[in-house]
């Protein structure tokens, strides 16, 4: 089972956990549920306390009845089965009146003090008697150190018509639409309306809800539409703006141009003085949608191919610190990495830098070139099933150890995606390696024969240690603790 | 030991046993009768929390909990002080929910025994845990963006359906769903971390 960190836990289980607290699990869903909380006490804690607050909300935000107070409305309704006070008032039970009222009473004050520390909030229809000046259309939190909590207050409401300038920090702007919008630091926007922003300067990350369509950011150049997706934006001071959409569709029309250029998943543009071109690759850093999780400067600083032209709008994504269960493997696939069995993924790749390649690039010209920030142990994952390529056997030495790949293929059906290692993994990865040991670009060949059913390979890189390297390798042989170092580069 | 009277226990220093910190009384069954309501007011929420993982509905939780309420009230005397509170009425919620479950004319959808015993293992283990977050919720709550308190008033006030809702208020049933997972997961990371900086914090 996955050993999620505590503040992310799997989508799968949310959605379960979520599907059950709003009454609408299937069969099949409190089954898979109940495997995964009988199996991992953490999906279990997740299940129990998101029951607990959602007990909790309803006493908080229910309406209490007038006669909550009276006894008889409190004693369980089955009045034939169950005496009620009023029936063992009447010498009709075995409860006396007095112990039944004490109950009574123990319950309502219960209930009725949630309410006296906690009123709920205030509702929807009242919105506007607490705004006289006018309705806003959003407010802003400041993200703090946890990513998680926000300011002890909500920091500011936004109206219609406001600018706004982040001078230290990053923010997320909530929209009353449920559009959210995550700015970084020093970014600069004018708020038009709950649909309409102008970013004149600086980086962010929208989530607009399904069901809405048209919210629109503009630059200087350039102007954006969204069409139900997640996409990231980036302005900068010579007004050069990127574009790419994580999930979903976006338009993108230079400021002097009357044609739209549609953007889907996985796709992006730079827009220089009204011009469309490609946007080569995306880190985790380029937008404000996650922190990168890693502390160190990204190993992987730039991405080139020969397959696209100038013009393309795929671009590759750089995953910082980002290698884990159930991490995503390509840009155009949601397939996962998976360890192969239940021990997980090898731990010399954990929170390793990783390039998500396009699983459609099996072509026998591709040539990748990857440049690294410094030097680096370089890691080829490659599909165990075909042959591999004279290059790969050629520069990099193959280690004993594999990583299995979680599929959602929908060929023979829709196939979730399972969670953590060893669960619904479909195909392994050979591991190969290659010590870099300077930084600077390095050039990958393609996967080699086209098959019908192979998978393109994926680039991983671990910044290089040399002194452990030179201590196992002035270590005796009989001595060399077993380990990727330690073997013939060949065993299975 | 049941609770047959309130008399006060006292340890070896003189000080009253937490347990039955109640003023010393005459042994009759009022003062046990105050123990337990106290002890049952304490633990009210965790018991519905425990009945609500395994039924969905309020309507089946309000008339389970009545029930468990009312047998807990009628063998009141059987409580052992020393015992738990909430794993001695864990009990009872056991019966009285598979009660309830085998009663319906539909098969009712629910966790199985293995899962089960996991939640109460969880409820047992994390005890303290559990009311430290729920009591964290408050804080988290009001850190939400209006447009997400909003989402919690109408479809915690209101027990109507998620797609009566959706519709009421101009949203597809599935961006009520979305926005209601996504503020889930914010109270509960926000829970979490902030029991987690509490305890840091001393």
């Amino acid at each position: 089972m996955a050993d999620w960190p505590l503040s992310s836990p799997e989508d799968q289980l949310d959605d379960l956990v979520n599907a059950v607290l709003n009454d609408c699990a299937n069969a099949e869903e409190w089954s898979t549920l109940s495997t995964l909380i009988a199996n991992n006490p953490q999906a279990c804690d997740y299940f129990t306390t998101q029951v607990s607050l959602h007990v909790k909300l309803r006493q908080v935000y229910a309406k209490v009845p007038a006669d909550m107070l009276a006894p008889s409305k409190v004693i369980p309704r089955h009045e034939a089965a169950i005496p009620t006070p009023g029936a063992v008032a009447r010498g009709r039970g075995p409860v006396g009146n007095k112990r039944a009222v004490l109950l009574t009473l123990a319950l309502a004050v219960v209930v009725l003090g949630a309410f006296i520390i906690w009123p709920p909030d205030v509702p929807l229809k009242h919105l506007a008697s607490i705004t006289p000046a006018a309705t806003p259309i959003a407010d802003i939190h400041f993200i703090v150190e946890t990513d998680v909590l926000t300011d002890s207050s909500p920091v500011k409401q936004v109206y219609t018509g406001e600018r706004i300038v982040l001078e230290s920090r990053m923010a997320e702007v909530h929209f009353v639409n449920g559009i959210q919008m995550r700015l970084a630091a020093f970014s600069d926007v004018t708020f038009e309306g709950s649909m309409n922003c102008v970013l004149h300067r600086g980086r962010a990350f929208v989530t607009v809800p399904e069901g809405i369509s048209g919210f629109r950011i503009r630059g200087a150049d350039v102007q954006i539409t969204d069409y139900g997706t997640e996409f990231g934006v980036s302005i900068n001071e010579d007004n050069v703006a990127e574009v790419a959409v994580v999930k979903g569709r976006v338009g993108v029309r230079p400021e002097q141009s009357s044609t739209e250029t549609q953007l889907q998943t996985g796709q992006g543009v730079t827009i220089e003085a009204g011009v469309l071109k490609r946007l080569y690759f995306v880190t985790d850093g380029s937008f404000p949608s996650t922190r990168s999780r890693s502390d160190s400067p990204p190993l992987i600083i730039d991405v080139r191919d020969n397959l696209r032209d100038i013009d393309s709008l795929n671009y590759y994504r750089v995953a910082p610190g980002g290698f884990g269960e159930d991490a995503r493997i390509y840009v155009d696939r949601p397939h996962e990495f998976n360890g192969l069995t239940n021990a997980g993924l090898p731990k010399y790749l954990l929170g390793a830098d990783y390039l998500m390649t396009f699983n459609d690039d099996k072509r026998q010209n591709l040539l990748l070139s990857v440049t690294l920030s410094q030097p680096a142990d370089l890691y080829i994952l490659f599909d165990d099933r075909i042959e591999v390529p004279a290059w790969l056997a050629r520069d990099f030495q193959q280690l004993p150890d594999y990583v299995g790949i979680d599929e959602q293929t929908v060929s023979t059906g829709p196939e979730r995606l399972g969670v953590g290692p060893g669960v619904s993994v479909d195909k392994r990865l050979s591991i190969w390696k290659k010590v870099i040991k300077t930084s600077g670009t390095i050039e990958l060949g393609p996967v080699g024969a086209p098959t019908g059913y192979s998978l393109m390979y994926s680039v991983v890189a671990v910044p290089h240690r040399v002194e452990v390297v030179e201590r196992i390798t002035q270590t005796p042989s009989a001595t060399v603790p077993k380990g990727p170092e330690a073997t013939d580069g060949r065993g299975r | 030991m049941p609770t047959e009277s309130c008399v006060a226990s006292v340890d070896e220093s003189g000080t009253p046993d937490s347990k039955t910190q109640q003023s010393p009384a005459p042994q009759d069954s009022v003062c046990a009768d105050d123990i337990f309501i106290r002890e049952f007011a304490a633990n009210q929420r965790q018991l519905q929390a425990y009945i609500a993982t395994q039924v969905s509905n309020w309507e089946a939780m309000d008339e389970i909990f009545q029930r468990v309420s009312l047998a807990l009230w009628m063998k009141r005397s059987s409580f052992d002080v020393q015992r738990t509170f909430i794993a001695w009425a864990i009990g009872f919620a056991k019966i009285e929910v598979h009660k309830y479950i085998s009663e319906q004319d539909r098969q009712m959808l629910t966790l199985t025994a293995e899962a089960l015993q996991a939640v109460e293992a969880s409820f047992d283990r994390s005890r303290q845990l559990l009311e430290e977050r729920v009591t964290a919720l408050e804080f988290c709550v009001a850190r939400l963006p209006i447009r997400h308190r909003q989402i919690l008033h109408l479809v915690y006030a209101e027990e109507v359906s998620l797609q009566e809702i959706a519709r009421d208020h101009g949203m597809t049933p599935n961006s009520l769903y979305l926005q209601l997972k996504r503020i889930r997961s914010a109270l509960w990371k926000c829970v979490t971390a902030k029991v987690a900086a509490e305890a840091n914090n001393g």
